[in-house]
């Protein structure tokens, strides 16, 4: 039996009736067809499908929708401002800790989650914030590279509003 | 993957939760973070017709009772428990062991009680059963073993983080059964059988864990060893208690908690009598460390040689304790009374 469920997607009020068995991820990417959330094992094991929920990063995969009702989801579409890539996202271009680009929204959302806590990590801090997203390209030295861009610059302007 | 359909019933509390088991009986699985559960459900090795979730329960954080003792809520994140200043205080080994559970993605979703009843794994059992029409293993309800050539029972690996360090402090589970509440040594949950690995009754569910409160002159450690640093499932975990005498150099209480290499975790009950009453030096830690591999019978598995394994049992409770007479004798994360 379908469910109606409300809950807060990057800052827009969203109401939907879903079955129970649906994840978090799926109702992201099929009905409200944000699929910058990339579907990868299904299974909580590569983070290619993370988002933040309630200022936390989980595992949409593993997240059933009904169970974000009344929650607020930050995916990857809602990181940039008025066309602006969020800084994190700029320091991915510019380092390129992008290749294939299938992990790289769940890794942005675990380092948004990493930099929103604790805005000068060390690079420990950034490896075991990024070791629940696997990336099969870039062997993680430019990802990491990027996330400490990223904390300078933002540390620099005075953080993320957001 | 595509979870199969059920029925969701979300209780705002244990007593409604342990009243929908009893209706629902064996066609009911009961979800706290979830992160075990579902990934069975998608491989079809789960297929309840109802889901208990207990996610709208409500939370109390981590307290202290007035004779020390820390009572940690069952529903407690992973990530809570893990940085919880209260639980890094008391009991550091359970904040280690929580922190070391899977990624950060997963411990904002598992909770404790649910990794104390994670269910026991193996190489064959955990994936997809989706196409397959081989007959049902031990653990799927039948009786043959795939992992093991003629294995006559199932090989499944007990492999929670949490449930040594548990051991290790002496913790005890308050268990919610129909009315009445009863309080049970976190050590005495398991059967040892993989197939049916709780004690617990068909519709019994653990509220809360109770770590007891800290003595003087103890340690105790946490270690695991897992092929990747984040993620992965222990290879082998390991925690040590030591308590020393007043002088300090002797050993007067000594647990060694051995997981995720058999259907249940395990003691090394005579490596930890011959350390009492000895006076703790690097040639009585190394023979410690020896013993506990020696006693420990690890199940046989896919991944690695039982003779890599008692290896690496040896060197991770030799760290372990070596850590805890640190500790215990520095008096570094030790409460007086």
């Amino acid at each position: 039996m379908k469910r109606i469920i409300q809950m807060t997607v990057n800052g827009e009020p969203v109401e939907l009736a879903i079955e129970p068995n649906r994840t978090l991820l799926q109702v992201l990417r099929e009905d409200l067809e944000l699929t910058g959330t990339k579907h990868g094992c299904g299974l909580g094991d590569c983070g290619a499908c993370t988002v933040i929920l309630d200022g936390a990063p989980v595992n949409s995969c593993l997240v059933l929708a009904v169970q974000a009702n009344g929650r607020e989801v930050l995916t990857i579409e809602g990181l940039e401002e008025n066309g602006d890539l969020h800084p994190i996202q700029k320091a991915f271009v510019e380092k390129g800790a992008i290749q294939c680009g299938f992990c790289t929204s769940g890794m942005i959302l675990s380092a948004k989650a990493l930099l929103d806590h604790n805005p000068r990590p060390s690079e420990i801090d950034i490896r075991t914030a990024i070791s629940g997203n696997l990336c099969r390209c870039t062997g993680y030295q430019k990802i990491v590279e990027a996330i400490q861009a990223a904390s300078e610059t933002m540390a620099g302007s005075g953080g993320d509003a957001r | 993957m595509q979870l199969p359909r059920f029925d969701l019933k979300r209780p705002s509390s244990f007593h409604e939760a342990v009243r929908l088991l009893v209706e629902y009986g064996n066609a009911a699985k009961i979800s706290a973070g979830g992160t075990d559960l579902l990934p069975r459900m998608k491989y079809r090795i789960a297929a309840p017709a109802t889901v208990i979730s207990l996610k709208r329960i409500p939370v109390s954080e981590p307290f202290q009772d007035s004779e020390g003792n820390l009572h940690v809520h069952a529903l407690v994140r992973l990530s809570d428990a893990a940085s919880s200043n209260l639980v890094r205080t008391n009991a550091p080994a359970l904040a280690d062991a929580a922190l070391a559970v899977g990624s950060e993605q997963i411990r904002n979703m598992g909770t404790l009680g649910g990794n104390v009843c994670l269910e026991p794994r193996c190489h064959y059992y955990n994936q997809s059963h989706a196409y397959q029409f081989m007959d049902p293993c031990f653990k799927r309800g039948g009786n043959l073993c795939y992992l093991v050539p003629k294995g006559n029972r199932c090989w499944a690996l007990a492999c929670s983080d949490t449930v040594p360090a548990l051991i290790g402090l002496r913790a005890a589970a308050v268990v919610q059964s129909g009315d009445r509440e009863y309080t049970i040594p976190v050590e005495e949950l398991f059967t040892g059988d993989p197939v049916r690995p709780l004690c617990l009754g068909e519709t019994d569910l653990i509220t809360d864990i109770v770590v007891p409160a800290a003595r003087p002159r103890t340690a105790v450690v946490f270690r695991k060893l897992s092929p990747r640093g984040g993620i992965d499932f222990a290879t082998v975990n390991c925690a040590v208690m030591l308590k020393l005498s007043e002088d300090r150099e002797a050993c007067e209480d000594a647990i060694i908690a051995i997981g995720a290499v058999s259907g249940k975790p395990m003691r090394a009950g005579q490596a930890e009598k011959n350390l009492l009453g000895r006076k703790i030096a690097p040639d009585v830690i190394h023979e410690a460390a020896g013993r506990t591999a020696s006693e420990i019978r690890p199940s046989m598995r896919c991944d690695c040689s039982i003779s890599y394994l008692r290896k690496c049992i040896e060197s991770l409770t030799q760290a372990a304790l070596e850590t805890a007479y640190q500790r215990a004798s520095s008096g570094d994360g030790v409460k007086p009374d």
